[in-house]
């Protein structure tokens, strides 16, 4: 099996080889940091890491009339965990998203409907599978510096492979999740060169919550299976939540082809049976498009 | 002997043009302007218009600008050049040098107009035929932005890097001479200043505008958001 580093490696050197040949129109490198991995409740679950993912994004876009556009994009991306590398992983996604004006000009709205599958490929192989998402998203620009978004989405995911049952008559199959959400979400030019972001997202749906053995989230949980990931003796639950994300960032633009931003992410979960928990994000993003 | 007498006969034609050229230089004035901004920086991209009090002045209207057509290319996503100053009547071309498709469009006053998806040259140039900015889009990537300055007098010009521009052939007389910058804080009349045009000499003169912030929509990527 090739090694994830080996992989996160071919991607970051990927747009040196190809981004003069026009194959690979954006590159982004991220370092995040988060408090929570294992989207845990009690102190003694609670476990943090950092992350070092590497995307690399092309596709092809057909603008259909002068208001409707079709674009098919792919990316691929790997994730390297600097703790907890059995989460390491590549992603491979395409993307076809249908957008359309109605309008003329930069403040005519837009409507974009996007599909996705991904293919995820775990170091831990009970994580690995596919993840397919769909969304619309409505869009609208108020000034050069002020936009607003608003969408709807869905998202499924199934594992190859369902983890060893714990018990008789109890689903092990932990990371076959569904969800679907409502997001909010602005940009706003605070100077020329400053870009602030800020969104906040209502998510219903499969959370997976992974802690040593708890009865209440046991009681709670629709599937539990072992999840040596995080140490021996850990499960990985399945829990039905009501989960709100907040995100705010600051980019730093350069020029008209590259950004840095930072940004912090809030996830806030409450599953059923009282169980809730709280993570924080920090992530440090670069992106060039070619 | 001969050949002095028949250098002089061969000579007389140019001499004449030149005497000609000299005649009418010497009726003609040169502004030169210097233009920059609140922090004393050099400005590029202002546009300085003289506008004669006297209409008769514009009898000596600088020689036209030839037969090149005058053009705003679209280059990697961007219009070439940022502004473009023009006089009213003049026709400008819109060539699309990129291999996808751009849609320019305008909705100001001055010229609304609509050059539907298209690659390489538009069907036809587009007349600007009233003074006024005119603010360029194109449909497809919403950061493209250029202005088209219509002036209603034969002399203009456009800053360079340097904040300097440079009109020429300015008949003798008085103007009325503006700075127009697509940031210019304040109307574009609070610039105005009189200037005497000799027929003779250089006239010199500097504007220190105020500038709003350049805010332009985000090109660049940021996380969450579909790029183009």
């Amino acid at each position: 099996m090739i090694r994830i580093r080996t992989l996160l490696l071919a991607v970051w050197g990927m747009p040196y080889l190809s981004a003069h040949a026009g194959l690979v129109d954006q590159l982004g490198v991220e370092l995040r940091l988060d408090d929570n991995l294992a989207r845990a409740e009690l102190d003694r679950d609670i476990t943090s890491d950092s992350t070092l993912v590497v995307s690399a994004d092309t596709g092809a876009g057909y603008q259909v009339s002068g208001s409707d556009r079709l674009k098919l994009s792919f990316e691929l991306s790997a994730s390297a965990f600097r703790r907890y590398d059995g989460l390491d992983h590549v992603a491979a996604r395409v993307t076809l998203t249908h957008r359309h004006k109605f309008g003329l000009g930069a403040y005519a709205p837009a409507l974009a409907l996007a599909v996705s599958a991904s293919r995820l490929i775990y170091r831990d192989s009970a994580r690995t599978g596919w993840q397919y998402e769909a969304g619309a998203t409505l869009h609208k620009r108020f000034s050069p510096r002020l936009d607003l978004q608003a969408g709807y989405g869905f998202q499924l995911r199934r594992s190859d492979e369902a983890g060893d049952r714990v018990l008789p008559r109890i689903a092990a199959d932990v990371f076959d999740t569904s969800s679907r959400h409502l997001r909010l979400g602005l940009n706003a030019m605070l100077t020329p060169r400053y870009l602030l972001g800020a969104s906040y997202a209502i998510h219903k749906g499969d959370i997976v919550s992974t802690t040593l053995r708890n009865l209440p989230i046991f009681l709670a949980s629709d599937a539990i299976a072992p999840d040596e990931v995080f140490g021996p003796d850990r499960f990985a639950y399945t829990l039905t939540a009501m989960t709100r994300d907040l995100q705010l960032s600051l980019s730093r633009l350069i020029g008209g082809d590259a950004s840095m931003t930072l940004g912090y992410q809030l996830i806030d979960s409450n599953a059923e049976g009282g169980i809730a928990y709280r993570s924080n994000l920090l992530r440090a993003t670069y992106l060039q498009r070619f | 002997m001969q050949a002095p007498t028949s250098a002089s006969t061969l000579r007389l034609p140019a001499l004449m043009s030149a005497c000609l050229l000299a005649a009418f230089t010497a009726s003609a004035g040169e502004l030169r302007a210097l233009v920059r901004d609140a922090d004393g920086k050099p400005l590029a991209d202002a546009v300085i218009v003289a506008v004669a009090d006297a209409p008769g002045q514009r009898a000596g209207r600088p020689a036209a600008p030839g037969t090149d057509t005058i053009i705003i290319d679209q280059v990697n996503k961007e219009f070439i050049p940022y502004v473009l100053p023009v006089e009213v009547g003049t026709s400008v071309s819109f060539p699309n040098r990129d291999n996808i498709r751009h849609h320019v469009y305008s909705f100001s006053d001055a010229k609304r107009f609509e050059l539907p998806l298209y690659i390489g040259d538009p069907a036809a140039p587009v007349l600007f035929d009233k003074p006024g900015t005119v603010i360029l889009g194109c449909n497809i990537h919403d950061w493209m932005i250029a202005y088209v300055y219509v002036a209603n007098s034969p002399y203009y010009a456009k800053t360079d890097a340097s904040g300097t521009a440079t009109l020429t052939r300015l008949p003798s007389g008085h103007y009325r001479v503006r700075v127009w910058h697509p940031r210019l804080a304040g109307g574009e009349d609070e610039t105005t200043e009189s200037l005497d045009v000799t027929d003779e000499g250089v006239v010199e003169a500097s504007w220190q505008i105020s500038l709003t912030p350049d805010f332009r929509i985000p090109r660049a990527p940021v996380p969450g958001q579909a790029g183009y």
